[in-house]
Protein backbone atom coordinates (compact mmCIF):
# COMPACT_ATOMS: atom_id res chain seq x y z
CA UNK A 1 0.00 0.00 0.00
CA UNK A 2 2.67 2.17 0.77
CA UNK A 3 4.50 1.60 -1.92
CA UNK A 4 1.46 2.29 -3.96
CA UNK A 5 1.15 5.37 -2.38
CA UNK A 6 4.66 6.32 -3.10
CA UNK A 7 4.28 5.59 -6.66
CA UNK A 8 1.33 7.95 -6.77
CA UNK A 9 1.28 10.59 -9.72
CA UNK A 10 0.50 14.22 -8.87
CA UNK A 11 -0.72 16.44 -11.81
CA UNK A 12 0.82 20.06 -11.59
CA UNK A 13 -1.45 22.81 -13.24
CA UNK A 14 -0.27 26.50 -13.89
CA UNK A 15 -3.10 29.44 -14.42
CA UNK A 16 -1.58 32.36 -16.29
CA UNK A 17 -2.32 35.64 -15.85
CA UNK A 18 -1.22 38.32 -18.27
CA UNK A 19 0.20 41.20 -16.43
CA UNK A 20 -0.44 43.85 -19.30
CA UNK A 21 -4.06 43.11 -19.22
CA UNK A 22 -4.82 42.93 -15.31
CA UNK A 23 -3.02 46.33 -15.41
CA UNK A 24 -5.38 47.26 -18.29
CA UNK A 25 -7.91 46.21 -16.07
CA UNK A 26 -6.75 48.03 -12.98
CA UNK A 27 -6.38 51.32 -15.04
CA UNK A 28 -9.70 51.03 -16.99
CA UNK A 29 -11.57 50.65 -13.02
CA UNK A 30 -9.41 53.37 -11.73
CA UNK A 31 -9.99 55.58 -15.24
CA UNK A 32 -14.15 55.50 -14.75
CA UNK A 33 -13.91 55.91 -10.76
CA UNK A 34 -11.85 59.24 -11.00
CA UNK A 35 -13.80 60.66 -14.09
CA UNK A 36 -17.04 60.09 -12.11
CA UNK A 37 -15.61 61.62 -8.64
CA UNK A 38 -14.10 64.58 -10.82
CA UNK A 39 -17.47 65.72 -11.47
CA UNK A 40 -17.40 66.50 -7.92
CA UNK A 41 -14.24 67.16 -6.55
CA UNK A 42 -11.64 68.02 -9.21
CA UNK A 43 -8.93 66.87 -7.06
CA UNK A 44 -10.03 63.04 -7.38
CA UNK A 45 -7.86 62.96 -11.09
CA UNK A 46 -4.63 61.51 -8.36
CA UNK A 47 -6.76 57.99 -8.43
CA UNK A 48 -6.33 57.54 -12.16
CA UNK A 49 -3.35 55.10 -12.68
CA UNK A 50 -1.29 54.95 -15.45
CA UNK A 51 2.56 53.97 -16.62
CA UNK A 52 3.97 56.45 -14.19
CA UNK A 53 2.36 54.23 -11.42
CA UNK A 54 3.71 51.30 -12.36
CA UNK A 55 6.53 50.40 -9.53
CA UNK A 56 3.91 50.86 -7.13
CA UNK A 57 0.89 49.10 -8.60
CA UNK A 58 4.11 46.15 -9.04
CA UNK A 59 4.06 45.96 -5.74
CA UNK A 60 0.41 46.23 -4.66
CA UNK A 61 -0.17 43.32 -6.79
CA UNK A 62 2.94 40.96 -5.34
CA UNK A 63 1.36 41.73 -2.05
CA UNK A 64 -2.28 40.94 -3.16
CA UNK A 65 -0.87 37.37 -4.64
CA UNK A 66 0.61 36.80 -1.95
CA UNK A 67 -1.94 37.32 0.15
CA UNK A 68 -3.78 34.97 -1.82
CA UNK A 69 -1.85 31.96 -1.99
CA UNK A 70 -1.08 31.88 1.60
CA UNK A 71 -5.01 32.14 2.73
CA UNK A 72 -5.71 29.65 0.28
CA UNK A 73 -2.26 27.49 0.96
CA UNK A 74 -3.78 26.65 4.78
CA UNK A 75 -6.93 24.79 3.18
CA UNK A 76 -5.50 23.30 0.28
CA UNK A 77 -2.39 21.45 -0.73
CA UNK A 78 0.55 22.90 -2.80
CA UNK A 79 -0.28 26.39 -4.66
CA UNK A 80 2.56 28.63 -5.33
CA UNK A 81 2.68 31.66 -7.21
CA UNK A 82 5.17 33.51 -9.52
CA UNK A 83 5.99 36.76 -11.54
CA UNK A 84 7.70 36.88 -14.51
CA UNK A 85 8.41 39.85 -17.15
CA UNK A 86 4.79 39.14 -18.78
CA UNK A 87 2.52 36.76 -16.74
CA UNK A 88 1.63 36.00 -12.96
CA UNK A 89 1.60 32.09 -12.69
CA UNK A 90 0.12 30.75 -9.90
CA UNK A 91 0.77 26.86 -9.74
CA UNK A 92 -0.79 24.07 -7.64
CA UNK A 93 -0.80 20.19 -7.78
CA UNK A 94 -3.45 17.67 -7.84
CA UNK A 95 -3.92 13.77 -7.84
CA UNK A 96 -5.92 13.98 -11.19
CA UNK A 97 -6.49 16.17 -13.68
CA UNK A 98 -9.07 18.93 -13.22
CA UNK A 99 -11.50 19.35 -14.78
CA UNK A 100 -11.14 21.26 -17.79
CA UNK A 101 -14.06 23.62 -17.46
CA UNK A 102 -13.01 24.72 -14.16
CA UNK A 103 -9.76 26.16 -14.88
CA UNK A 104 -11.03 29.18 -16.98
CA UNK A 105 -13.01 30.16 -14.53
CA UNK A 106 -10.31 30.32 -11.56
CA UNK A 107 -8.10 31.87 -13.54
CA UNK A 108 -11.27 34.95 -14.20
CA UNK A 109 -11.95 34.86 -10.29
CA UNK A 110 -7.86 35.33 -9.41
CA UNK A 111 -7.61 37.70 -11.58
CA UNK A 112 -10.63 39.77 -10.56
CA UNK A 113 -9.52 39.20 -6.90
CA UNK A 114 -5.91 40.36 -7.20
CA UNK A 115 -7.39 43.58 -9.22
CA UNK A 116 -10.00 44.54 -6.62
CA UNK A 117 -7.36 43.73 -3.71
CA UNK A 118 -4.62 45.85 -5.87
CA UNK A 119 -7.24 48.44 -6.73
CA UNK A 120 -8.03 48.91 -2.99
CA UNK A 121 -4.91 49.41 -1.28
CA UNK A 122 -4.19 52.11 -4.05
CA UNK A 123 -7.15 53.71 -3.03
CA UNK A 124 -5.98 53.35 0.36
CA UNK A 125 -3.11 55.37 -0.70
CA UNK A 126 -4.24 58.07 -2.60
CA UNK A 127 -7.74 58.52 -1.39
CA UNK A 128 -9.05 56.28 1.44
CA UNK A 129 -12.81 57.46 1.61
CA UNK A 130 -13.09 55.75 -2.41
CA UNK A 131 -12.13 51.99 -1.12
CA UNK A 132 -15.17 51.44 0.48
CA UNK A 133 -16.75 49.36 -2.47
CA UNK A 134 -13.28 47.39 -2.82
CA UNK A 135 -13.15 46.25 0.64
CA UNK A 136 -16.78 45.42 0.43
CA UNK A 137 -16.54 43.06 -2.60
CA UNK A 138 -13.23 41.34 -1.40
CA UNK A 139 -14.47 38.63 1.11
CA UNK A 140 -16.73 37.66 -2.27
CA UNK A 141 -14.50 37.27 -4.19
CA UNK A 142 -12.30 35.01 -2.39
CA UNK A 143 -14.92 33.08 -1.63
CA UNK A 144 -15.32 32.30 -5.24
CA UNK A 145 -11.32 31.70 -5.78
CA UNK A 146 -11.60 29.02 -2.60
CA UNK A 147 -15.21 27.57 -3.98
CA UNK A 148 -13.63 26.91 -7.37
CA UNK A 149 -10.63 25.20 -5.32
CA UNK A 150 -12.82 23.43 -3.15
CA UNK A 151 -14.55 21.95 -6.44
CA UNK A 152 -11.09 21.31 -8.44
CA UNK A 153 -10.13 19.25 -5.23
CA UNK A 154 -12.66 17.89 -4.56
CA UNK A 155 -14.03 18.53 -1.29
CA UNK A 156 -17.18 20.14 0.19
CA UNK A 157 -17.08 23.24 1.82
CA UNK A 158 -17.10 23.07 5.55
CA UNK A 159 -20.43 24.41 6.93
CA UNK A 160 -21.29 24.49 10.71
CA UNK A 161 -24.82 23.59 12.03
CA UNK A 162 -26.51 26.50 13.84
CA UNK A 163 -26.29 25.00 17.18
CA UNK A 164 -22.07 24.86 16.70
CA UNK A 165 -22.32 28.70 16.12
CA UNK A 166 -24.56 29.31 18.88
CA UNK A 167 -22.18 27.23 21.39
CA UNK A 168 -25.05 25.19 22.48
CA UNK B 1 5.95 61.23 -16.95
CA UNK B 2 6.63 63.37 -20.18
CA UNK B 3 8.03 66.41 -19.55
CA UNK B 4 6.38 68.78 -22.28
CA UNK B 5 8.04 72.26 -23.15
CA UNK B 6 6.23 75.68 -23.98
CA UNK B 7 7.16 78.47 -25.43
CA UNK B 8 5.47 81.81 -24.40
CA UNK B 9 5.26 84.57 -26.51
CA UNK B 10 6.44 87.52 -24.57
CA UNK B 11 5.10 89.55 -27.33
CA UNK B 12 1.28 87.80 -27.10
CA UNK B 13 1.07 88.40 -23.53
CA UNK B 14 2.31 92.73 -24.39
CA UNK B 15 -0.49 92.39 -26.92
CA UNK B 16 -3.12 91.17 -24.47
CA UNK B 17 -1.89 93.88 -21.74
CA UNK B 18 -2.40 96.84 -24.57
CA UNK B 19 -5.50 95.47 -25.65
CA UNK B 20 -6.92 94.80 -22.14
CA UNK B 21 -5.96 98.17 -20.45
CA UNK B 22 -6.95 100.50 -24.12
CA UNK B 23 -10.77 98.91 -24.36
CA UNK B 24 -11.14 99.13 -19.72
CA UNK B 25 -9.27 102.61 -20.46
CA UNK B 26 -12.16 103.51 -23.64
CA UNK B 27 -15.06 102.20 -21.03
CA UNK B 28 -14.29 104.56 -18.22
CA UNK B 29 -14.22 107.40 -20.76
CA UNK B 30 -17.40 106.85 -21.97
CA UNK B 31 -18.89 106.65 -18.41
CA UNK B 32 -17.56 109.92 -17.51
CA UNK B 33 -14.60 109.54 -16.34
CA UNK B 34 -12.09 112.07 -17.13
CA UNK B 35 -9.57 111.32 -19.66
CA UNK B 36 -6.78 111.90 -17.14
CA UNK B 37 -7.65 109.94 -14.91
CA UNK B 38 -8.82 106.77 -17.39
CA UNK B 39 -5.24 106.92 -19.22
CA UNK B 40 -3.70 106.05 -15.83
CA UNK B 41 -4.80 102.74 -16.65
CA UNK B 42 -3.87 102.28 -20.32
CA UNK B 43 -0.71 100.39 -21.34
CA UNK B 44 1.61 101.70 -23.81
CA UNK B 45 5.20 100.42 -25.62
CA UNK B 46 6.57 103.15 -22.82
CA UNK B 47 6.05 100.64 -19.58
CA UNK B 48 7.18 97.43 -21.63
CA UNK B 49 10.62 97.31 -19.64
CA UNK B 50 8.34 97.74 -15.89
CA UNK B 51 6.25 94.27 -17.35
CA UNK B 52 9.53 92.41 -17.71
CA UNK B 53 10.11 92.10 -14.45
CA UNK B 54 6.13 91.61 -13.48
CA UNK B 55 6.58 88.41 -16.81
CA UNK B 56 9.01 86.75 -14.83
CA UNK B 57 7.16 87.04 -11.07
CA UNK B 58 4.38 85.52 -12.78
CA UNK B 59 5.91 83.25 -14.65
CA UNK B 60 7.90 81.60 -11.85
CA UNK B 61 4.48 81.92 -9.85
CA UNK B 62 2.36 80.19 -12.35
CA UNK B 63 5.20 76.99 -12.44
CA UNK B 64 5.22 76.67 -8.27
CA UNK B 65 1.04 76.69 -8.42
CA UNK B 66 1.87 74.08 -11.57
CA UNK B 67 4.62 72.36 -9.12
CA UNK B 68 1.53 71.57 -6.51
CA UNK B 69 -0.83 69.26 -9.07
CA UNK B 70 2.70 68.36 -11.04
CA UNK B 71 6.32 67.14 -11.10
CA UNK B 72 8.91 69.26 -11.86
CA UNK B 73 8.21 72.81 -13.37
CA UNK B 74 10.76 75.26 -14.24
CA UNK B 75 10.66 78.45 -16.39
CA UNK B 76 13.26 80.40 -18.18
CA UNK B 77 14.53 82.90 -20.78
CA UNK B 78 14.65 81.71 -23.95
CA UNK B 79 16.99 82.36 -27.10
CA UNK B 80 16.39 85.84 -27.83
CA UNK B 81 14.61 88.50 -25.70
CA UNK B 82 10.50 87.79 -27.27
CA UNK B 83 10.42 84.11 -25.25
CA UNK B 84 10.68 82.24 -22.38
CA UNK B 85 10.38 78.52 -22.01
CA UNK B 86 9.24 76.42 -19.53
CA UNK B 87 9.20 72.84 -19.10
CA UNK B 88 6.43 71.20 -17.64
CA UNK B 89 6.44 66.94 -15.72
CA UNK B 90 3.47 66.11 -17.01
CA UNK B 91 1.91 62.54 -16.46
CA UNK B 92 2.28 59.83 -18.84
CA UNK B 93 -1.95 59.38 -19.48
CA UNK B 94 -2.20 63.32 -19.73
CA UNK B 95 -3.85 63.86 -23.44
CA UNK B 96 -1.31 65.02 -25.79
CA UNK B 97 -4.21 67.18 -27.47
CA UNK B 98 -4.88 69.39 -24.66
CA UNK B 99 -1.18 70.87 -24.49
CA UNK B 100 -2.01 73.63 -26.45
CA UNK B 101 -4.68 74.67 -24.53
CA UNK B 102 -2.84 74.25 -21.63
CA UNK B 103 -0.27 76.69 -22.87
CA UNK B 104 -2.92 78.97 -23.47
CA UNK B 105 -4.07 79.30 -20.37
CA UNK B 106 -0.63 79.88 -19.02
CA UNK B 107 -0.53 83.12 -20.84
CA UNK B 108 -3.41 84.11 -19.83
CA UNK B 109 -2.95 83.63 -16.02
CA UNK B 110 0.45 85.56 -17.07
CA UNK B 111 -1.31 88.84 -18.65
CA UNK B 112 -4.03 88.86 -16.38
CA UNK B 113 -1.55 88.71 -13.06
CA UNK B 114 0.45 91.27 -14.71
CA UNK B 115 -2.43 93.64 -15.60
CA UNK B 116 -3.72 92.99 -12.15
CA UNK B 117 -0.05 93.89 -10.69
CA UNK B 118 -0.39 96.75 -13.14
CA UNK B 119 -3.85 98.03 -10.96
CA UNK B 120 -2.82 97.98 -8.19
CA UNK B 121 0.07 100.41 -8.95
CA UNK B 122 -2.43 102.96 -10.65
CA UNK B 123 -5.67 101.72 -9.97
CA UNK B 124 -5.68 100.10 -6.41
CA UNK B 125 -9.75 99.95 -6.27
CA UNK B 126 -10.03 98.47 -9.66
CA UNK B 127 -7.54 95.54 -8.83
CA UNK B 128 -10.50 93.61 -7.71
CA UNK B 129 -11.66 92.86 -11.14
CA UNK B 130 -8.21 91.05 -12.91
CA UNK B 131 -7.79 89.70 -9.19
CA UNK B 132 -11.18 87.72 -10.04
CA UNK B 133 -10.43 87.19 -13.56
CA UNK B 134 -7.22 85.17 -12.34
CA UNK B 135 -8.82 83.05 -10.06
CA UNK B 136 -11.08 82.04 -12.67
CA UNK B 137 -8.24 81.16 -15.07
CA UNK B 138 -6.16 79.13 -11.99
CA UNK B 139 -9.93 76.89 -11.41
CA UNK B 140 -9.93 76.64 -15.39
CA UNK B 141 -5.83 75.29 -15.42
CA UNK B 142 -6.82 72.74 -12.74
CA UNK B 143 -9.47 71.52 -14.85
CA UNK B 144 -7.12 71.28 -17.71
CA UNK B 145 -4.95 69.60 -15.42
CA UNK B 146 -6.90 66.90 -14.25
CA UNK B 147 -7.33 65.72 -17.75
CA UNK B 148 -6.55 61.96 -18.50
CA UNK B 149 -6.53 59.90 -21.41
CA UNK B 150 -8.89 56.44 -21.24
CA UNK B 151 -6.46 53.51 -20.70
CA UNK B 152 -5.92 51.29 -24.04
CA UNK B 153 -5.02 48.13 -24.26
CA UNK B 154 -1.01 47.71 -24.92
Amino acid sequence: MKEKKDKQITMKSTIFIKRSELRQQIDLKNYYMGESAKRKDIDADTIQSGKDDEELLYMLIRKGCNELVSAVALRFPYISFEIDDENILFTFETDYTPQAHLLPLLQQAIAEYIANETGMHWLLIRRPEMAQTHISLRLGLYENVQQLFAKIYNRKKTRRRATDLAGI
Amino acid sequence: MTTATFDISRENILKQLYVDSAYAAQAREITGVPEKFSKLIMITEDEVSYFDRIIKLALDECTTALSLYLGRCSAKKGAGSNTYIAEIELPANYPAERLQTLAAIIESIIACRCLQEWYLTTKPEEANIPTAKLRQLKERMRETLALRKRPVKE
